[in-house]
């Protein structure tokens, strides 16, 4: 069980953490540090520090080794989704909301008298794209923790 | 002329249908042949937001399988799965359609859009999405540190952007978790928006759009296309221009 993002190319120079968005305002993030506990102990980062990752990808345009702290940080929250079962809520229900309606979020207020006051299609998708949407979700390895659970419930 | 097909997401058609009506209609005025991308799904941004590489491929696959033409994306943080999904598919993308953000849509269209629209001489804070600029070496449209395609838009339709210090920052927008981030970072750049006196805040980015308007404090947060349709004669209603912009400082050229 490991990180992506070619993270054993790391010398530790720090430019992740100096240059990222979310240690701007949360000091204790530090992608750095997460990179060398998981090459040196194998420890991957918490469901808050993977979570906390804005993906503004700055950390892999500046990294002078080639490696994604980003990448690093995503295949974390893949693994603690597998280990431990752990997602945010918003996002687990943005997942349900894929496969009950192929989009992640759920339609505003009005949403349908306010498109066809505008000359604006329908959002609603098929139901043959639906069965394919959800059949491709549900193939997934890593999901199927969420499947019991099966909620559509999606963001707003 | 070349076929283009439009790829909407999820938050433009749900949560901001007059960014999508503005979209639409700057597309009509420039007489591109667009499709529509029928049965598309969400784009599953970020690796299905790290939990599945492989959902996000399959549902990508798909997606990319309905284009007919030249993908082109209402939302930055599309235009990066999308992307990502076909190079990781094929290599260098071959056989797949190509996939272009709306901004490099405009800088394509510049001279015709300059021709046909009005200055609106607005001051802007720029919202440079992260996902349309990096990483650079695989987005390949605008230079991260001094990027240009918004400002360039912007001054083909009369309006300045404002030098603010938190220009080139991320918006937090896709950020979660329990540590308000998301928040932060979105109530960093308002703060630096309002400082330097600017009328409103563009983005280019559907996930910017969500996060800076929900913690705006009332300082207007549009999308490019909504000024673009704006300043090429679609009625301020129907592209969700507000009134203080609308009547603002336009005038006509």
């Amino acid at each position: 069980m490991s990180l992506e993002g070619d993270i054993v190319r790391c010398f530790q120079c720090g430019s992740c953490t100096s240059s990222c968005t979310t240690n701007s305002v949360m000091p204790e993030y530090n992608p750095r540090r997460a990179i060398e506990m998981a090459v040196v102990s194998g420890i991957i980062p918490t469901a808050e520090e993977a979570w906390s990752c804005s993906t503004c990808a700055t950390c892999v345009e500046r990294c002078p080794r080639g490696v994604s702290a980003m990448d690093a940080m995503l295949s974390a929250r893949e693994l603690l989704l597998e280990k431990n079962g752990e997602i945010p809520g918003d996002h687990k229900a943005m997942i349900g909301s894929i496969m009950s309606t192929g989009l992640a979020f759920n339609p505003a207020d009005q949403l349908d008298d306010i498109r066809r006051a505008l000359g604006l299609p329908e959002v609603s998708l098929d139901t043959e794209s639906l069965k394919q949407i959800r059949d491709l979700v549900e193939q997934s390895n890593s999901l199927k923790s969420l499947r019991p659970q099966g909620d559509g419930g999606g963001a707003k | 002329m070349t076929a283009y097909s439009l790829y909407l997401g999820c938050v433009i058609p749900t949560q901001f249908p007059h960014v999508e009506r503005a979209v639409r209609d700057v597309l009509a005025v420039t007489g591109a042949e667009v499709s529509e991308m029928i049965g598309a799904s969400c784009c599953a941004p970020n690796r299905l937001f790290g939990v599945s590489r492989q959902a996000w491929l399959a549902l990508n696959r798909r997606n990319l399988g309905l284009a007919s033409g030249t993908i082109v994306t209402s939302c930055d943080t599309c235009f990066a799965s999308l992307q990502d999904a076909r190079l990781a598919l094929s290599e260098g993308g071959k056989g797949l359609p190509e996939v272009k953000p709306f901004l490099a849509f405009l800088a394509e269209n510049e001279g015709l859009l300059k021709q046909k629209g009005r200055k609106l001489g607005l001051h802007c804070a720029v919202q440079h999405s992260c996902h349309l600029l990096r990483p650079s070496k695989i987005r390949k449209v605008d230079d991260p540190e001094n990027p240009l395609l918004m400002r360039n838009a912007l001054d083909a339709i009369g309006c300045s952007p404002v030098q603010h210090d938190a220009e080139r920052d991320c918006c937090g927008g896709q950020a979660s978790g329990p540590t308000g981030v998301r928040k932060k970072l979105a109530d960093r750049k308002v703060l630096s928006a309002r400082e330097a006196g600017a009328d409103l805040i563009v983005t280019s980015c559907a996930h910017c759009l969500r996060n800076l308007r929900e913690h705006s404090g009332g300082i207007p947060v549009l999308d490019i296309a909504q000024l673009y349709a704006f300043a090429l004669g679609s009625e301020p209603d129907r592209v969700g221009v507000p009134e203080q912009i609308a009547k603002g400082k336009v005038k006509q050229l």
